[in-house]
């Protein structure tokens, strides 16, 4: 019998990058819309007392390795989302040639990036 | 049979796309927006990182950090990347139930429960992280 010819090859690597994609959707679905509330809109306009977004208050927040813990998955793991579906976003509005150097980019960014949250979460400690 | 003689693949042949393809059609382009969420998320998050930068700096960084996201560009790409977060969320939970397929026929929960239970899960988990952000 002969096999179809895929167009994408899957290689050993896809259900750890897959993994990681779906964590981060996750995240992303159910965390990400209220920070983008209060702090990207809400507290920038004025809808918040100023007292909201603090120094002081952000300072003692970020002290707790809870908060820490927390924002790193918040931050890292979107990350992974972002690189696997912009991956697939790009060859298909036409970007085939790189196929293999345009996986190592997005998810070597990703891993980039979430080695320099890392990086910062600890310092802020 | 020896690999020399070993018959050709047969070629593909695949349609030459133009690069508007997505623009042509609703659901084409309601994909490319979904996709395009998650770039909104992750400029979002490293912004975010960026102010946990500046707060570690010190108070005047922090204070320029403030002013910077109280300007009107980065307001607008902050409501476009609520807009799309929120857009993103509710694809997410529509999608969900898709990959219920690994169940047993007839034990699949409907979709519409997964939809309902997923959002009214997302927003009790919004009040309490704006409770934790706020409270105090």
């Amino acid at each position: 019998m002969v096999e179809p010819q895929r167009f994408y090859k899957r290689a050993a690597s896809d259900p750890f990058w897959w993994s990681l994609f779906a964590a981060g959707g996750t995240v992303a679905a159910f965390l990400v819309p209220i920070h983008i509330l209060i702090h990207g809109i809400a507290a920038p306009v004025g809808l918040m007392p100023e007292s909201a977004v603090a120094y002081e208050r952000m300072r003692a927040l970020i002290q707790s390795p809870w908060v820490r813990l927390y924002l790193f998955f918040l931050i890292s793991l979107p990350l992974f989302h972002w690189a696997h579906r912009f991956r697939f976003l790009l060859e298909d509005l036409g970007l085939h040639r790189g196929r293999a150097i345009l996986a190592v980019l997005c998810y070597g960014a990703a891993v980039v990036l979430t080695a320099v949250t890392i990086g910062v979460l600890v310092r802020a400690g | 049979m020896s690999a020399a003689h070993r018959p050709q693949p047969t070629p593909v042949y695949h349609r030459a796309l133009p690069a508007s393809w997505w623009l042509t059609n609703r659901h084409y382009f309601l994909y490319v927006v979904r996709e395009l969420t998650a770039l909104f998320i992750a400029l979002f998050l490293l912004l975010y990182l960026y102010g946990i930068v500046q707060l570690e700096r010190g108070p005047e960084a922090y204070a320029a950090f403030l002013r910077l996201v109280r300007s009107p560009g980065v307001i607008l790409f902050d409501v476009v990347a609520l807009l799309l977060a929120v857009y993103h969320t509710v694809t997410w939970f529509t999608l969900t139930p898709r990959l219920q397929k690994l169940l047993p026929a007839g034990r699949e929960a409907p979709p519409g429960a997964v939809l309902t239970g997923s959002l009214v899960a997302w927003l009790i988990l919004s009040a309490l992280i704006g409770w934790g952000l706020l409270r105090g």
